[in-house]
């Protein structure tokens, strides 16, 4: 049952929530807002019904309503932004349930926060190649070869390879121990991936369909460049022998 | 033509139809109008309430004490003339939209 305390506390709380509304609709409304939510929570105490689940629900609401409101107001880049670190906090929800459930997988905090930018980075670098596109067609190819690109610095890092070998995945391998870069794994998987969708650019560019290739050059290139940064990373956190650059870098 | 009004908005526009309302008004009046059905929380009302302001359809008009409540003052909304017509023109759209559905129907049989 809800008490007065909880009342309180839920409606302070709620102020706290409203200030992150942009301040022209905070000033004209936000007053009324939180007027309006501590009535509701009074209807709820007069019916001695309990308040947290319907709290959360209000609080969700309301941030929704936030965002849209933050939104409005601000410039097309700005939007962007924002889509993207929300769309990247969403799949590192993937890794982040995973986690829990997978053996063995240690990633840290740092480890989530390096693979967030890295998920960050690359919605951002699709966003802005595809922002003039009309075709679905091109947004996917270029979504494929970013994907593949990822895939490279993601998923294959260190000794042993990725989560199918090992279970033991990149960011703490980064942290800590060195790389077989010639073993093969699912870096060559996403490294071919990469290569085809650049092949096919550049077979579609020979052809004249301009458009083609310029929407999948730049995403294999991305992919490459992605490669040869973590390569280089890599090489001068832990020396590797020069004979296994031949078999895995390119 | 204009858009048609989301369902927060008309729902909205027709409990200001009746007369001025508060915030917490508004919301209890929407559900009992709905059976239940559409349940907004005061992240929705405010949204739809600042487009509403901005579009001219609602206003404030005073700032008073609900007798039926307790002694805090409250914002109240009402409806303006262009809020009015409006609502008029999507009862007329929704009007337009059963009769073919029921002309439709009626073929079907």
């Amino acid at each position: 049952m809800a008490t007065d305390v909880a009342v309180q506390r839920y409606r302070k709380w709620y102020a706290m929530l409203l200030r992150l509304y942009p301040r022209p609709f905070r000033e004209r409304f936000g007053e009324g807002m939180a007027q309006t939510f501590h009535d509701l929570c009074r209807e709820r105490r007069g019916a001695r019904r309990g308040l947290f689940g319907f709290a959360l629900w209000i609080f969700c609401e309301t941030l929704v309503g936030i965002v849209q409101e933050n939104t409005t107001h601000m410039p097309q880049l700005g939007k962007t932004v924002l889509r993207v670190a929300l769309g990247a906090l969403a799949v590192l929800m993937a890794p982040l349930a995973a986690s829990q459930f997978v053996e063995d997988w240690h990633w840290g905090m740092r480890g989530f926060a390096a693979v967030y930018a890295v998920f960050f980075a690359t919605g951002m670098v699709f966003a802005l190649l595809t922002r003039k596109m009309g075709s679905w067609y091109y947004k996917a190819v270029v979504g494929v070869a970013l994907v593949a690109g990822v895939s490279l610095g993601v998923v294959e890092h260190g000794p042993g390879g990725g989560l199918g070998t090992s279970g033991a995945p990149v960011v703490p391998q980064c942290a800590g121990g060195g790389g077989d870069w010639g073993k093969p794994g699912p870096a060559e998987g996403g490294w071919a991936g990469v290569d085809v969708v650049r092949d096919g650019g550049d077979a579609r560019a020979d052809r004249r369909d301009a458009a083609f290739g310029r929407a999948a050059l730049p995403g294999a290139e991305y992919g490459h460049w992605a490669w040869c940064v973590h390569g280089v990373v890599h090489c001068l956190r832990f020396p590797v022998p020069a004979r296994r650059f031949g078999s895995g870098v390119r | 033509m204009p858009a048609p009004l989301t369902p927060a908005v008309l729902h909205i526009l027709l409990v200001l139809a009746t007369g001025e309302r508060h915030g917490y008004g508004i919301m209890k009046q929407v559900e009992a109008d709905s059976q239940g059905t559409v349940k907004m929380g005061p992240g929705t009302l405010y949204g739809s309430m600042g487009r509403m302001t901005q579009a001219g359809l609602v206003r404030e008009s005073a700032k008073r004490v609900d007798p039926e409540m307790d002694d805090e003052r409250r914002i109240y909304y009402e409806l303006t003339n262009a809020g009015r017509a409006a609502l008029q023109g999507e009862l007329q759209r929704y009007r337009g939209v059963v009769a073919v559905a029921e002309g439709r129907l009626a073929y079907g049989d």
